[in-house]
């Protein structure tokens, strides 16, 4: 699905990632921990094409694309999802009008008609019931308003909406109670198909109990120190980063 | 020093004149009125010097096909050509109460002359009278399309109108080039509009390249009386607009509402001053503006409120994104208040494009160029419902 090699990238001149490798096979799901400001958001960020962000090395392969090539919008076109770890307010643009925008530039991309006001307003429904917001989207800006649980249930929303091959989650479980994480996690576990793979980024063990991943990464100063079982995720929780730190310099 | 460079700027406007005007009219009308420079604070941010080296002419009164200019031919109005100044066409069917016709008067009764103001009276003497009668509502907007064309042509107009006692009338005014020579086109609007009446001007402003555009609205409300002002200026080389709106009457309501987004080097300057006579009057200011490329923009907004215009509430806000490093914006409120018991407030901000914002829609799979016009149309979203002009929402991007 995606295969990233040695990637270099910086922001304002600072070196944040030096020298990543990571491959995602279709259907799996991965999860980045690691300490804050080790990279996590950076890796998101550079996979969705934020221009803020520059590569100076390395490739990445999206399913036999040159994803770097892409421009944002193509790379979510391709089935690129990112669910964002400070989902924006956009006053002024309506959720479900920019989505319906999004769905139909992807349909045109693929060569579909645009997608049906009927059909358009029975997706809404059926995916906005998934993550509990059914009628909080009606008439509201993008995020406007809505509380901090409610930005992270729309951004699984807008996934479920959009149906990528590919998603990203930054931090989607931070400071979400109880409730919320069973939805978020109820609402990404649905769409867990062998046709579609998972980046999840965390802190926090809890998340891995309901999104159980394939492998756990350890992300630290621009590289994956580590890699393990979903097993590896409890020892983090347990003894903190500092003996995996240790054990690479 | 300053008066002679002064009397130097305005002999070189007046003598490119005289090749098609005649010379000693040009002299005694505007006796006594200096031609701006930087100087002056009204002028600080906008240079003239653009219009005054030119040798204008009135270019010709018709022009073939002049339907196909109108930017809004889906409208339902009363519509009127005007070409380079000279009226060519004038609907025939006038709903009940609504009056159009020419004047001729080549000196005008205006309070604050200019330089310009008084040449636009002599270069062309005729008016445009629109009136509006004692209680009639005229639901469909008076349209005039405002059409240039040839090159180095000027175009003086005025539009006079009256909207007597607890009338209604709307009047749209379009300005379009047909072609990219230069032309200078200076516009008066001179409104009355009476006790309990309610009048709204909405100008659509597309001059495109090479369009020199300058316009000046003055209007005087009765008690109860509303006036409204839309001003969108879509494109143009350079564009100054000036407005005067007196609150004469009690309970009188002025909205002064404005958009714009200039490209390339374009210019554009709304000013604006709204004088607070009496009390119990409220005026609202909203104007926004997206520069682009190495565009300009200015907003310079005077509220004065006077000592007997207690219970005063004067609103003005002018927001702006400048998109480039190349782009400048001078936004400037000033507030004089004489009056103790008044609510008044002013903002001003400009900022950058919302590139976080940007990346956000686009990483949802929506294309660079559909995402800023989302962004863009949002940010005039609040301008667009003060308006209330379905013509403009539409077509303020596109093209
Ligand atoms: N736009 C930016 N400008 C300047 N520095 C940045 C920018 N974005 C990230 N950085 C810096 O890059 C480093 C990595 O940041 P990043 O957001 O990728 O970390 P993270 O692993 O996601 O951390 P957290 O767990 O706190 O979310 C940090 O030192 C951060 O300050
Ligand atoms: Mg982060």
């Amino acid at each position: 699905m995606i295969k990233i090699k040695n990637l270099h990238a910086e922001v304002e001149g600072n070196k944040i990632l030096k020298g990543l490798n990571l491959e995602v096979k279709a259907g799996e799901v991965h999860a980045i921990m690691g300490p804050n400001g080790s990279g996590k958001s950076t890796l998101a960020s550079v996979l969705a094409g934020n221009d803020a962000y520059e590569v100076t090395e390395g490739s990445v392969d999206f399913d036999g694309s040159d994803l770097l090539d892409l421009d944002v919008d193509e790379r979510a076109k391709e089935g690129m999802f990112l669910a964002f770890q400070y989902p924006v307010e956009i006053p002024g643009v309506s959720n479900i009008n920019f989505l319906k925008a999004a769905l139909n530039e992807k349909r045109a991309y693929q060569g579909l008609e645009p997608i049906k006001a009927k059909e358009f307003l029975a997706l809404v429904k059926e995916k906005s019931e998934l993550v509990e917001l059914a009628g909080k989207l009606k008439n509201r800006s993008v995020n406007e308003g809505f509380s901090g649980g409610e930005k992270k249930r729309n951004e699984i929303f807008q996934m479920a909406m959009l149906d990528p091959k590919f998603a990203i989650l930054d931090e989607t479980d931070s400071g979400l109670d109880i409730d919320a994480l069973k939805v978020v996690s109820h609402g990404v576990n649905s769409m867990r198909s062998p046709e579609r793979s998972f980046l999840v980024i965390t802190h926090y063990q809890r998340l891995l109990d309901y999104i159980v991943p394939d492998f756990v990464h350890v992300l630290y100063n621009g590289k994956i120190i580590k890699t393990g079982p979903k097993e590896l995720a409890l020892e983090l929780e347990e003894k903190g980063y500092d003996w995996l730190i240790e054990e690479t310099v | 020093m300053s008066v002679a460079i002064l009397d130097e700027k305005k002999e070189k406007f007046l003598q490119a004149l005289e090749a098609n005007f005649s010379a000693s009219d040009l002299l005694s009308v505007t006796e006594g009125l200096e031609f701006p420079t930087r100087r002056a604070e009204k002028w600080k941010y906008t240079r003239v010097n653009a219009i005054s080296k030119e040798a204008w002419q009135m270019g010709a009164g018709a022009l073939d096909n002049v339907e196909s200019y109108n930017p809004f031919p889906e409208l339902d109005a009363v519509s009127i050509y005007v070409v380079n100044g000279q009226v060519a066409y004038i609907s025939e069917d006038l709903p009940e109460g609504l009056t159009i016709e020419s004047e001729h008067d080549e000196e005008g009764a205006l309070q604050r002359k200019n330089i310009f103001t008084a040449l636009n009276y002599s270069l062309n003497p005729v008016s445009l009278n629109i009136s509006a009668a004692k209680n009639q509502i005229i639901a469909q907007p008076v349209h005039i399309i405002f059409v240039n064309s040839g090159e180095l042509t000027t175009a003086q107009t005025r539009v006079k109108i009256a909207a007597e006692q607890s009338s209604f009338l709307h009047v749209m005014e379009s300005f379009v080039s047909a072609d990219d020579s230069k032309k200078w086109v200076s516009h008066i609007n001179e409104s009355d509009v009476h006790a309990n009446a309610k009048l709204t001007i909405s100008k659509w402003q597309a001059l495109g390249e090479n369009g020199y555009m300058m316009t000046h609205e003055f209007s005087q409300q009765g008690a109860d009386a509303t006036y409204t002002s839309n001003v969108v200026t879509k494109n143009g080389t350079w564009t100054r607009n000036d407005s005067w709106s007196d609150l004469n009457g009690k309970n009188g309501e002025c909205n002064l509402n404005g958009i714009y987004l200039p490209t390339a080097k374009e210019h554009v300057d709304n000013t604006t001053t709204v004088d607070h006579k009496v009390p119990h009057c409220e005026s609202n200011e909203l104007y926004k503006g997206v520069i682009y490329d190495a565009a300009s923009g200015v907003f310079n907004g005077k509220v004065f409120v006077r000592p007997d215009a207690q219970l005063t509430n004067a609103f003005q806000q002018n927001s702006n994104i400048v998109m480039t490093e190349n782009g400048t914006m001078n936004s400037k409120p000033e507030l004089e208040i004489y009056a103790d018991d008044v609510k008044c407030s002013h903002g001003s901000t400009t900022g950058q494009f919302d590139d976080i914002a940007l990346f956000y829609l686009m990483a949802r799979g929506i294309s660079r160029q559909n995402a800023k016009e989302m962004l863009v149309t949002a940010f005039f979203q609040e301008v667009l419902d003060a308006m209330k002009v379905d013509e403009f929402e539409g077509n303020l991007i596109s093209l």
